[in-house]
């Protein structure tokens, strides 16, 4: 058969342009941007993890054709599009303060003293348009503000730690630091403690279970795996 | 008002509650920025104020209310001067709503008030006296309204030199309101951040201000007049050989409402012996 009929005989792939920091590249659509650049060539070796949008990793800035706006996204969950103008930040540039979680209370002023940069919030809300965990970041800054780490900290659960609200932030607020400290404050000194974990530890230690967490820490990969395939989520 | 100002709030929904009228606290609010930004040619300082004008009107369609209270001082100030400039200029209402495209636009129909003008104007005094359980018995209260409350005149509650409307409720809670130079000087605001002597000097004038006229509580409508004040007291002890007491407003009608509870055990205590005249 000639060369002609074969190409012929094959379905068209269909396929959009996209450009990746400014080179232009045909590539097939349906991709997400993660599939895509690596379909294009890149080997990702840095600002790529889970691929299934868990640990923030693949923080994406992009625009599309003939739209004014920057948008933002995780490139293993975004689909490509056509004339996507794209470049991945494989790291965040961030100050993380150092802090010992034992001195320190859950107030609002206490996360402040830490962040001061957090009191310079104007609500413009450009945090929240990013997020692509569509968590209200901006009403949660504004919690903190007002003392009600509680709610702050339920409101951020879902945060992967993208960095792409700090990004955009016009205050500077390094948003997923805090965010964690007020996690952090909230699981130390307001979350109820769950008296049935300490019971399970405490007979941990005193030695229940002893002779199955033996058989695991001696058993091998074959047992290990023969184990995991047979865990119960499996069934 | 959350943390500081808590007993504000607290005194100031039982009292609204207690004389009929209910307050809803709004689902979604952010700070209202504290300054209204004097720039002529940038909207985006009223971005704050503007976006909670905008979280009233949705809420004011869950609530059946367009009105919006505020207690404490600057907010009223800078969301009804917002408001106004949003009322009055079309282009910078169009150029704020443009940019918050994530929001719906502001059509210009939240009305902001000050709790006192609802107290005023709604209710009206007179209905107040009628529920007054625990009348002040002639004591001397001096009022400090401060700045933002009442200037400038075109978003202000009251005549800006000389207000009175916290002097009349005063007066119909049974309490003797006095007349002194300082009630509406400044209490010092931020400075209190980074020179607290100015503070001082501010709450000292103030303060003995109203001594002189032999008032016995100072009551304020605003957190940070409150917090000056009392930093300022703190820091005078020595040089101030009276004593007062500082209220916000409502305790004051809290406590003559009859609703005591809300109000701190040595407060309560301080005013009831006062009201005896042991005080």
């Amino acid at each position: 058969m000639a060369e002609e009929q074969v190409a012929a005989k094959q379905p068209k792939m269909k396929t959009v342009t996209i450009y990746v920091m400014g080179k232009k590249y045909e590539v097939p659509e349906g991709l997400t941007i993660l599939k895509a650049l690596e379909y294009v060539g890149y080997r990702l070796i840095r600002g790529v993890g889970c691929r299934a949008g868990f640990c923030g990793a693949c923080t994406t800035v992009y625009r599309l054709k003939d739209d004014y706006k920057l948008y933002t996204g995780l490139a293993c969950q975004t689909t490509i599009k056509d004339g996507m103008y794209l470049v991945m930040i494989p790291f965040v540039p961030a100050k993380k303060p150092i802090y010992d979680i034992e001195k320190l209370r859950p107030e609002g002023s206490v996360v402040i003293s830490i962040f001061p940069e957090l009191t310079r919030c104007v609500s413009c809300n450009t945090c929240t348009k990013s997020c692509p965990q569509e968590i209200q970041v901006m009403d949660a800054v504004q919690e903190i503000l007002r003392g009600n780490i509680e709610k702050a900290a339920h409101m951020t659960f879902d945060c992967i730690a993208c960095g792409i609200c700090s990004m955009r932030c016009p205050a500077e607020i390094v948003h997923y630091h805090v965010f964690q400290l007020v996690r952090r404050l909230y699981g130390k000194y307001i979350a109820k403690k769950s008296k049935h974990l300490e019971e399970k530890l405490k007979a941990l230690e005193a030695g229940a279970f002893k002779e199955e967490l033996d058989k695991l820490v001696t058993g091998g990969p074959e047992l290990w795996k023969k184990l995991y395939e047979s865990r119960e989520i499996e069934k | 008002m959350k943390t500081y100002g808590e007993r504000y709030e607290k005194t100031a929904l039982a009292v609204a509650k207690a004389l009929g009228f209910e307050m809803v606290e709004l689902k979604r609010w952010n700070c209202c920025g504290v300054v209204f930004g004097l720039a002529e040619d940038s909207v985006f300082h009223h971005i704050a104020p503007a976006r909670n004008l905008i979280r009233a009107q949705e809420f004011s369609r869950e609530v059946k209310t367009k009105n919006l209270v505020t207690l404490c001082s600057m907010c009223y100030h800078v969301l009804k001067r917002v408001n106004n400039l949003l009322k009055e200029d079309p282009e910078a209402l169009e150029k704020l709503n443009k940019f918050m495209d994530d929001e719906e636009d502001y059509l210009g129909e939240i009305n902001v008030l000050h709790y006192l003008t609802v107290l005023r104007d709604d209710i009206g005094f007179q209905k107040i006296a009628e529920k007054v359980k625990k009348q002040l018995n002639g004591v001397k209260v001096a009022c400090y309204y401060g700045c933002m409350l009442v200037k400038p005149r075109d978003t202000g509650i009251d005549d800006p030199e000389d207000p009175t409307i916290m002097d009349d409720l005063v007066e119909v809670l049974g309490g003797e309101p006095i007349d002194y130079p300082f009630k509406t000087e400044c209490c010092g605001a931020y400075h209190v951040v980074n020179n607290a002597e100015v503070i001082k000097e501010r709450a000292i004038k103030i303060i003995q201000g109203a001594l002189n006229r032999e008032a016995k509580i100072i009551v304020t409508t605003c957190p940070l007049c409150h917090y000056n004040l009392e930093k300022g007291l703190e820091m005078a002890r020595k040089e101030l050989k009276e004593k007062v007491i500082l209220l916000y407003f409502t305790e004051l009608l809290a406590f003559s409402l009859g609703l005591e509870n809300l109000i701190e055990k040595e407060i309560v205590e301080e005013l009831t012996k006062l009201v005896r005249g042991d005080g």
